[in-house]
């Protein structure tokens, strides 16, 4: 996808940190997309993306599919399905702050979720090896050229 | 499917993971022959990790690393590091610097309370099972929460450095100070955000919210001259009357085998509460008379101890918020310097400050590198477990009390988890997975 805005949801918590690791490699890799880290209040979300932008959000998730698997799931006309949508990690959850946005009529132009499977969620543990080699795809798919 | 329990029958309610609650944490109730016998409210919280992982470390680092313990109150555990590692050093900070710390924590109250207001509560009264839902039918209310949120986001994002996990507080004060014109640019937004804040009161003063007044020890900071943020003493009902430092002599953490966060408990009497309620209550003297005016008008007393109507306190501190942050704005004058050296001395130091969620503690002691060898920090959420417990405990009793043919599985459960969201409790890293079990014998 060729991403205007990527946005790394999560905490420094093993696996939870997914996102934000693609998001800092994008960034030190000087690709052209906008980046953005959240933990936390994801309805933040409504206030990141403008009507135009095509948005990438990469998030850890917890569906019971194989530690590192990537799920890639265009969500501009459709939700989350509930599997992934009650994994996240958030007061209100990735799934919600779309659906609040799809509700409210504040969808940007595209808006595709990277969900990167984890298994680690302790404090301060670094991602596991399956899920560093997620992000390194997510990161090769979301670097434009 | 629903699930009819019996008067008489021995049943557990589990309730694996708290939906729109900002944690993880699991609920277990047992009911024996018609009693309710044990209540548990299990959580993960990071806390305790932090404190070992910051051992060893330098004085200067807990203000940013311990900002990563809450994805909701950074701007919370920023304030009572720096504070508690000050007074560790001996270094009071005064002034602008002063001011500039309490506009910030204006910022982190009404990002937290108007999130749990209007996203995450309001569905309980209006009958939602979520924020989604509920915006399908009420897409004023919040419209109209997510501007109040975007006030209190450029509150932190000036002051802090950016909207979300500041990046601008260090020990001492800032990195940088906003100029006045930053500053003045902020406050015709803020000035329309706090009549919207009054249109928020309106609307929540005329939920259905159940009478459940509670015989709580309530405890805050309470300051001589202003609602309590940073400074104080900490104050109870019932007598207490100490100094930040005196915390460990007056309160105990116990540690509980279901939980790992440890429970705060007043060594001479018991379960205390802390947060907006206790805040209020203690402090309704402090609030401006027009806030204290807005309070009256939405039908609260100078107390208030009924945990559901906690609701309408938090929009009462919302709008506090907003005044304060348009005080501070209208009389700043840049500090010299954005900070104030703190050096390094052996010792030990204290620091309580109001988190959105109430009281948090900090201590840290340094040795004479300047390293941290003991750190302590008693986060709200543990300090209101046992009184959340107590809660859950009575509520479950009338609701078994009141069951008469059979009270019903998932509106017992919807009951419970109503209740402890009230507390806006804070557990860090929730899962939305909701698992009801029941086992009868």
């Amino acid at each position: 996808m060729s991403a205007t805005l990527v946005v790394g949801v999560g905490t420094e918590r093993g696996d939870d940190a997914a996102g934000l690791l693609v998001v800092r490699r994008l960034r030190a890799a000087g690709a052209g997309a906008a980046t953005a880290e959240l933990a936390g209040d994801l309805t933040a979300l409504l206030e990141l993306w403008r009507p135009d932008d095509r948005v990438a959000l990469v998030d850890a998730v917890r569906t019971g599919a194989a530690p590192g698997t990537v799920h890639i799931l265009d969500v501009t006309t459709r939700p989350l399905p509930a599997s992934i949508a009650t994994a996240s990690t958030h007061a209100i959850s990735l799934g919600d702050a779309v659906e609040l946005a799809r509700v409210l009529d504040r969808l940007p132009a595209r808006i595709v979720v990277y969900g990167i499977e984890g298994t680690c969620w302790t404090d301060g543990r670094p991602p596991t090896g399956a899920v560093a080699a997620a992000v390194d795809r997510v990161v090769a798919e979301l670097r434009p050229g | 499917m629903s699930h009819k329990l019996g008067l008489d029958d021995h049943f557990s309610l589990s309730v694996e993971a708290l939906t729109r609650v900002e944690g993880e944490g699991a609920l277990h109730v047992t009911v024996d022959g018609g009693r309710v016998t044990e209540t548990r409210l299990a959580i993960y919280e990071p806390p305790r990790f932090f404190e070992a992982f910051l051992r060893g470390r330098r004085y200067d680092e807990p203000v940013d690393i311990t900002a990563r313990i809450c994805g909701i109150c950074p701007v919370a555990y920023q304030m009572s590091a720096a504070h508690a590692i000050e007074d560790a050093c001996g270094v009071t900070v005064g002034g602008p610097i002063r001011e500039l710390r309490r506009l910030l924590y204006c910022g982190e109250w009404i990002e937290s309370h108007v999130l749990h207001v209007a996203l995450l509560h309001a569905p309980d009264f209006l009958g939602y099972d979520s924020a989604v839902h509920m915006a399908a039918h009420h897409r004023d209310l919040v419209e109209l929460a997510l501007r109040l949120k975007k006030a209190g986001n450029q509150i932190v994002e000036v002051v802090g450095g950016r909207p979300i996990h500041p990046i601008n507080v260090r020990l001492g004060g800032f990195y940088r100070a906003p100029s006045r014109a930053e500053l003045r640019a902020l406050a015709e937004p803020l000035r329309r955000a706090r009549d919207d804040t009054l249109t928020l009161l309106a609307a929540v003063s005329t939920f259905d919210i159940p009478d459940a007044d509670m015989d709580y020890e309530f405890v805050s900071l309470r300051h001589p001259d202003e609602y309590p943020m940073n400074e104080g003493r900490l104050v109870s009902g019932a007598g207490l009357d100490i100094a930040p430092a005196e915390f460990g002599a007056h309160i105990a953490e116990i540690h509980v085998p279901y939980s790992t966060a440890l429970h705060g408990r007043m060594i001479e009497r018991g379960d205390y509460l802390v947060g907006p309620l206790a805040r209020y209550s203690l402090n309704h003297d402090r609030l401006p008379a027009a806030v204290r005016q807005a309070a009256a008008d939405a039908g609260l007393g100078p107390e208030c101890r009924n945990i559901f109507a906690s609701i309408l306190v938090r929009c009462v501190e919302v709008l506090y918020a907003f005044e304060e942050a348009l005080r501070i704005i209208a009389g700043y004058e840049p500090p010299d310097r954005p900070y104030v050296d703190v050096p390094a001395r052996p010792g030990e130091g204290h620091a309580c400050t109001e988190a959105p969620r109430g009281t948090l503690y900090h201590r840290y002691r340094l040795d004479a590198d300047g390293l941290l060898t003991e750190i302590q920090i008693v986060p709200p959420t543990a300090q209101n477990q046992p009184s959340i417990e107590a809660d859950l405990r009575r509520l479950v009793q009338q609701q078994v009390d009141l069951a008469g043919d059979g009270l019903e599985h998932e509106a017992l459960r919807h009951r419970c988890e109503q209740l402890i969201r009230s507390y806006d409790p804070c557990i860090s890293c929730s899962t939305h997975f909701l698992d009801l079990r029941l086992t009868r014998r």
